[in-house]
């Protein structure tokens, strides 16, 4: 549905966005994850036709934005950073602008605005300005707004920024609602919110992409294995003993019995750990791998990255 | 066109639910108000022999007097109407809604133009009591009027497009409110130059002065040369303003 081939944004000799590359199938939620200044937002607005590509093109359903960015335009709904709100406008005169702007027709605005006001929750607010409504509910007004057209394809940045739990929980459950028929692009910076919502993710640093894969795939994938492992009798003689195995990446001895390890995966490290365990008399009682959450991968890739910069 | 129509529409919106039009409105109702006041002071206070020998009849007194009040009037209120217009929206990021749905630059900028050109005609409307308060006791000859006020619509529908040039340059309508006048003024103040140069550079003087073109429309002369020039400029700085948000983005 959203193609994006070597997408590049240099602003003079400052490089935003550096040979960005993915592709997006109907009806997919893919999360673009990044630290703050990776280029999501400029990724997403060359996608969008505000700002156009230095190199690369971006096509949504096989056209592309810089040749026909009506077009493009006339199929996408897009929630910038901050809601792109008319303070001193009562929040349906609002949506019924933005259904004009975006070419609904006529006849199907009434249908549509309703829609738009149910999904968001703004039923008890709609006929109030947009300027004296909090920030939530303007983040909602601006969630409506992109909506609105049912899009075929949704790009939402950082949707839930600035608003407490409770708002974030409505809103990412109004996205997970969207799924399904639309496709949407979601760029944040905040991690769990990936992993509760999106099927795909993107991980970008510096504009450049450092990983991409399905939520499983990048949490399985590394070339290590995190252990946890508990004995019922430590001592410091085990320690070394752990140390001396070869393989071992990383180890941190937690709470007196407990070693969190990073074992290498290649060399049959925890064939030959397991052995040695047993065969120390130390009371193994657990060893049980450990899947790396996101954060780990983020952080892992993030700072690779920095390292080598 | 339904695209311009509902740009022009919200537009016409945001001016009346915030205290700018109003404010622009009043301010531009008393100093027209003050100028009709005068002129017509001015013109009972001439004696009958001095109405009779200097063919001074009420269009010419009081309707030319009181043009030169309409447009500074003009010229004092627009620029306050225009300057919020485009920097407003890219203040409040309201330009990446627009730039990123399916409108042409070209609909963008003309539909808010349009939207500024209703207040400006709701204005002048408003003006229309003090004409009706002549017919009383005159005949203003309507036809006449008619010409002075699309002489008067041209003449603000010129500031306007210098107005939302000057509002697509920059973020802040303060700035964009100053940089009005730097481009307004020399086509106001360019009959002081007039004779000062020979040959085609005191025609070119002429030809610009959109003093002199408002000043002969006001009495009544609907001259082909005023419609040109206004409608010259209108397209000119719109066309510059399409060309500026355009290039924003390449930026």
């Amino acid at each position: 549905m959203v193609n994006v081939d070597k997408l590049s944004k240099a602003y003079g000799n400052r490089v935003c966005v550096w040979d960005v590359s993915f592709d997006v199938a109907r009806g997919e939620i893919l999360g673009f994850l990044g630290p703050n200044g990776a280029g999501k937002t400029t990724t997403m607005r060359m996608i969008t036709g505000f700002i156009p590509p230095s190199a690369g093109t971006a096509r949504v359903a096989g056209v592309d934005v810089t040749k026909d960015p009506l077009s493009v335009q006339s199929r996408i709904g897009y929630l910038c950073e901050a809601p792109p709100i008319y303070r001193e406008m009562v929040v349906k005169s609002y949506l019924k602008f933005v259904a004009g702007l975006k070419r609904v027709p006529r006849a199907k605005q009434k249908v549509a605005l309703e829609r738009a006001i149910e999904l968001c929750g703004l039923e008890h607010v709609q006929n109030r300005v947009i300027g004296n409504l909090s920030k939530g509910y303007r983040q909602r007004v601006g969630l409506a707004q992109a909506i609105l057209p049912e899009p075929e394809v949704l790009i939402l940045d950082e949707p839930t920024s600035g608003l407490d739990p409770l708002q974030i929980m409505e809103i990412r459950q109004r996205i997970r609602e969207l799924s399904g028929e639309q496709t949407v692009i979601l760029s944040t910076h905040i991690l769990p919110e990936v992993t509760a919502i999106c099927t795909r993710v993107v991980i970008i640093n510096e504009g450049q992409i450092v990983a991409q894969d399905s939520i499983d795939g990048i949490t399985a994938g590394g070339a290590s294995d995190n252990v946890k492992v508990k004995v019922a009798r430590d001592s410091d003689d085990l320690a070394q003993r752990i140390k001396a195995l070869g393989g071992i990446q990383r180890m941190v001895r937690g709470e007196p019995g407990v070693y969190q390890l990073k074992l290498d995966r290649e060399g049959e490290v925890r064939e030959r750990l397991s052995g040695m365990l047993v065969e120390s008399g130390a009371g193994l009682i657990e060893l049980s791998p450990e899947r790396e959450t996101l954060e780990d991968v983020f952080r892992n890739l993030v700072t690779e990255e920095d390292t080598a910069a | 066109m339904s695209s311009i129509l509902n740009l022009t529409r919200r537009e016409i919106y945001s001016y009346f639910v915030s205290p700018i039009a109003y404010t622009v409105i009043i301010m531009f109702l008393l100093i027209v108000g003050l100028g009709f006041f005068f002129s017509v002071f001015l013109y009972s206070s001439l004696n009958d022999t001095a109405i009779a020998e200097g063919n001074q009849n009420i269009r010419t007194y009081v309707i030319q007097f009181m043009s030169f009040w309409v447009n500074l009037a003009l010229m004092l209120a627009l620029p306050a109407l225009s300057m919020r217009v485009l920097s407003e929206e890219r203040k409040n990021g309201t330009a990446e809604l627009l730039m990123t749905s399916p409108i042409t630059t070209t609909q963008l900028v003309l539909g808010k133009f349009l939207g500024t050109l209703a207040i400006l005609a709701l204005m002048l409307l408003l003006t229309l009591p003090l004409l009706i308060t002549i017919d009383f006791w005159a005949d203003p000859e309507w036809p006449a009027l008619g010409a002075a006020y699309l002489g008067y619509f041209l003449f603000g529908a010129v500031i306007l497009a210098i107005g939302l040039f000057a509002s697509s340059l920059t973020e802040n309508q303060i700035v964009a409110l100053l940089m009005t006048y730097p481009m307004l003024l020399p086509l106001w103040l360019s009959e002081l130059l007039l004779g000062r140069f020979s040959g085609w550079a005191n025609q070119v003087v002429g030809a610009l002065s959109l003093r002199n073109a408002s000043l002969t429309m006001s009495l009544g002369v609907i001259e082909s040369h005023a419609i040109v020039l206004a409608c010259g400029l209108m397209f000119l700085f719109l066309f510059l303003c399409v060309q500026v948000i355009d290039s924003a983005r390449w930026r």
